[in-house]
């Protein structure tokens, strides 16, 4: 049972009229409650605690300027204000009675001679095209004025304008909620961006944008660098909270090695800041093996999908539906119309593998021009050579799971997800409050969470005995090894392990092609493939060995590892 | 090349599936968009002209609309069409699809290109006594000649076709619309409101003419929005994007402009927030296809006009520049726009379009 707040019925009243207000405005309640705030002076958190009823405003005319804004725009009648007024306790009874007299017209000061009756008016002619000499000084004028705004720099204008331009009320914005530790937990339905971010980002991180509870909060794994962390915060929270500074780093650059879960933080970041309203527009691309027309689905065959500033400003402009430029793309200009098109939007862009980049440095050199209070960066790179001593950018460092319980936490997470797909994985779970197997079991991994997860999926299948077995690989190479015995291990399992690479090669082709990977179109290919066979027992091969993820276990949004993608493109047949 | 057999069965089926209610290009797969692409590249090699004609033929009805026109297989495949009629001597193919490309070119905003195609075809159509089709590219042409500021050509066209058609054909909705456009140029708003009703009823007796109704209706909300009624507009546009949801993501296009009018009326009504978010829908429906710069242009003039009213200049200035930028890159004159603000700021008749 809630426990009743001291000022409920007031809140009350004032949940009815911010409702009606907001019906009234034909717009939503959150820009209703933003607009009354800004005209009350006040921030829109404080507005919520009213509506609570956990304390009434602290100032009398609060009150009444609230029942102002509510007679204006949906006319309750004078009971109605009254009573908000009293609950609101903004003065004895002659107030209210004084306040109501101005609302309703009660006190309205008598003119000497009468108001004559409006007469109606006709619909304002329009003829009238004004004098031909002023319109033509007119269209003289715009005309100039239009071709300096074209041609002059921004340098020679923004300043001045700026410092002209009304403060908009989403720039006054003083307050800075931290955002909740849970910020990124649910699933975002892409709408309309669905394709874009599909054929950019491939299903795999696509996947980790839609699906519910994609990441587990692990107390070690995340550093955030000196100057943004903020004591008392989880390293997680000082992110975000570094991310809502007004005069903080825009651009976050997240470093680790392959299989740390670089994506899936990028991913966090960008879920909390749509669940936030901090951005409404995903853009950027991923250095993959090619890249797909998201109007066509044509592939061009690309090595990799960008690969210096010129291409990835390309894909800019193809997200932001800019027109091609005639020759080569002037980063100067690109920076222009890019920085135009997401004026009055709030953008993340995504530059993901920027380690692939021939010149990275000088894409992320550029990039910087993009960064503004609205539009923010996050880069994910396997490397960080001559990045450390930027200022202006945040560096998030994924450190390997070291702790056994925080082994342990992250592989009961794994198990609880995928445990339906592997059943197997069920039967570790007493296992795991063994710390010895959990050591032996980072030690051999590097406490690298792809890599335990692929191994502990050996181990389900075989037994922990099977740790003992794994050579002394560290990395990328324990991680190719690992997909090398499972690929040969497919070879060797007839027709099915055979269809299961087929499978896997499928997959990994489609995921950059916009569409979801359902079970339906899986077992729409196997029918339309040679010989034709169910694709069931192909994909229990590879769920069981931890190839192949399923974002979805209703209508199936299969999806494999960039690095899979990577080591099935070196392996033929 | 010659390689295997065209699957003529396979495309007549694939073409069925892609013109379903609730898919847009971009739900698509690849491999279904390769077909075609394989396809066409395959009769190409082989000179097969008549193949490529066929294969145009199949997917007449989803070119025909406007989601997948700015697909660029479908543009390659119109264009090797148009080649395909002319080598096998096809008038009354050639005059058809010369049509069709002038509709395309038209919704992209290439206006000049677009009337040499709708003149061609003209001409064409007249040569085989084909009147009707003669006259629906004639009209064509009217729309043409508005969208580059040539009003008396426009009026003048519109006028030959009116009195070319029986006045019960329902098929006079077209030039009727278009006419309002004229009127409301002119800042005959009374007149422009009179005529859209009449284009609105005639589009309403025709069942298929349901996307062509939405147009009209969106174009009536933003006439009866400037005479003052904005709630009776409210409801004209309800009724427009009600019927482009049924046809969901197949006139993603329409639905934008829907969006963009209803946007206009909204921040000269001061609801700036309300009208951003609806050009920020209306903007990510078309973004994605690229190419629809035409809408693009207006999309950004109407946000440069919101964040003048709200005296956010610099806002202002970024977007009237891209504005600008836009309609360079589809040839269409920054002066003229500059006189055609002024002009339409003075008599109140909406921004420029």
């Amino acid at each position: 049972v809630t426990k009743p707040t001291p000022y409920a019925a007031f809140g009350e009243l004032l949940v009815e009229g911010i409702k009606q207000t907001s019906l009234a405005r034909r717009e939503s309640l959150q820009q209703t409650h933003q607009f009354i705030a800004d005209d009350l002076g006040y921030g829109v958190t404080t507005l919520y605690v009213w509506r609570r009823g956990e304390h009434l405003p602290d100032n009398p005319e609060t009150v009444a300027n609230l029942a102002r804004i509510f007679a204006v725009a949906w006319q309750p009648d004078a009971a109605w204000i009254t009573r908000f007024l009293e609950l609101g306790e903004y003065g004895p009874a002659e107030a209210v009675e004084q306040l109501n007299a101005e609302l309703f017209g009660d006190l309205l000061p008598v003119v000497s001679s009468p108001t004559p009756p409006v007469q109606p008016q006709p619909t304002p002619t329009r003829s009238r095209a004004g004098h031909p000499v002023v319109l033509a000084g007119l269209n003289f004028l715009a005309a100039i004025a239009f071709r300096l705004l074209e041609i002059l720099p921004d340098s020679l204008s923004s300043g001045f304008l700026e410092r002209i331009s009304r403060t908009s009320p989403h720039d006054a914005s003083p307050e800075i909620n931290l955002f909740p530790i849970t910020c990124g937990d649910h699933g975002l339905n892409l709408a309309e961006q669905r394709l874009m971010v599909s054929t950019a980002f491939g299903a795999y991180f696509t996947g980790l944008l839609e699906r519910e509870q994609s990441y587990i909060n692990l107390q070690g794994q995340i550093e955030v660098q000196a100057a943004s962390r903020r004591n008392g915060l989880a390293p997680l929270q000082s992110l975000y909270w570094a991310l809502q500074q007004p005069r903080g780093p825009r651009l976050v650059l997240i470093a680790a090695e392959g299989g740390m879960g670089k994506s899936t933080l990028a991913a966090r970041l960008v879920r909390c800041l749509f669940e936030e309203e901090a951005v409404d527009m995903i853009l950027g691309d991923s250095a993959k093996a090619e890249q797909v027309d998201p109007a066509s689905g044509v592939i061009a065959p690309l090595a990799p999908g960008y690969d210096d500033p010129t291409s990835f400003f390309n894909r800019l402009y193809d997200q932001l539906g800019l027109p091609a430029e005639d020759g080569p793309v002037r980063s100067g200009l690109a920076v222009r119309l890019i920085r135009d098109r997401l004026a009055g939007r709030r953008a993340v862009i995504v530059v993901d593998n920027l380690e692939s980049v021939s010149r990275g440095m000088t894409l992320l050199r550029t990039l910087r021009q993009l960064v503004s209070r609205d539009t923010r960066i996050i880069v994910t790179t396997r490397t960080t050579s001559g990045l450390e001593q930027q200022s202006d950018l945040l560096l998030v460092h994924l450190n390997p799971l070291r702790q056994p319980e925080h082994a342990r936490a992250f592989l009961q997470w794994h198990i609880s997800r995928y445990a339906a797909a592997q059943p197997g994985l069920q039967a570790l779970l007493p296992d795991l409050a063994d710390n010895r197997r959990l050591r032996t079991l980072i030690e051999r991994t590097g406490g690298i969470p792809l890599l335990m997860q692929l191994v502990v999926s050996d181990v389900a299948r075989f037994s922990w005995r099977h740790l003992d077995h794994l050579p002394q690989l560290f990395g990328s190479e324990l991680l190719d090894f690992l997909y090398r015995v499972r690929w040969d291990e497919l070879g060797q399992l007839g027709t099915t392990g055979l269809q299961a690479r087929l499978l896997l090669r499928f997959v990994s082709d489609e995921q950059y092609r916009g569409q979801a990977i359902t079970l339906d179109r899986l077992y729409q290919w196997a029918a339309d493939s040679e010989p034709a066979a169910p694709p069931q027992q192909a994909l229990e091969l590879l769920q069981e060995r931890f190839l192949l993820v399923n974002h979805d276990i209703t209508v199936g949004n299969f999806a494999v590892f960039p690095s899979l993608t990577e080591f099935l493109e070196q392996q033929e047949g | 090349m010659t390689g295997a057999p065209i699957e003529w069965d396979e495309l007549t089926a694939l073409a069925e599936t892609l013109s379903q209610p609730g898919l847009s290009p971009g739900n698509v797969p690849r491999a279904e968009w390769e077909k075609i692409e394989t396809t066409l590249a395959q009769l190409l090699a082989a000179n097969d002209w008549v193949g490529i004609l066929r294969l145009r033929r199949i997917f007449k009805e989803l070119i025909a609309r406007d989601s997948v026109t700015v697909v660029p297989i479908f543009k390659r495949l119109s264009q090797a069409a148009i080649h395909a009629a002319e080598q096998v001597d096809d008038k009354a193919e050639l005059a058809h699809l010369l049509g069709a490309d002038g509709h395309n070119l038209h919704r992209q905003g290439y206006h000049q290109a677009a009337l040499d195609a709708f003149e061609r075809s003209y001409q064409l159509y007249e040569e085989l006594g084909q009147d009707f089709q003669a006259l629906q590219n004639y009209y064509m042409t009217s729309l043409c000649y508005r969208a580059m500021e040539k009003r008396p050509q426009a009026r003048q066209v519109l006028e030959t076709v009116l009195a070319r058609v029986a006045p019960d054909d329902i098929w006079r909705a077209n030039p009727l619309q278009v006419l309002a456009w004229l009127a409301q140029d002119e800042a005959r708003l009374d007149e422009a409101e009179v005529l859209l009703r009449e284009a609105i009823s005639l589009y309403h007796e025709n069942s298929g003419s349901e996307i062509q109704a939405a147009g009209a209706l969106a174009d009536l909300g933003e006439v009866v929005g400037l005479q003052g009624r904005a709630a009776e507009a409210f409801t004209v546009f309800d009724e427009s994007l009600a019927i482009l949801a049924r046809f969901h993501g197949q006139y993603d296009r329409q639905e934008a402009r829907t969006r963009l009018k209803l946007a206009e009326l909204l921040v000269r009504q001061g609801e700036t927030g309300r009208a951003m978010q609806l050009l920020d829908r209306a903007d990510d429906m078309i973004r994605g296809y690229g190419h629809y710069y035409d809408l693009m242009w207006r999309i950004e003039t109407l946000r440069a006009f919101a964040y003048f009213n709200d005296r956010q200049w610099v806002h202002t200035t970024r977007k009237l520049r891209l504005a600008l930028y836009y309609r360079r890159k589809i040839g269409l004159s920054n002066r003229a726009f500059a006189q055609q603000l002024v002009r339409r700021m003075v008599l109140g008749i909406g921004l420029p379009r």
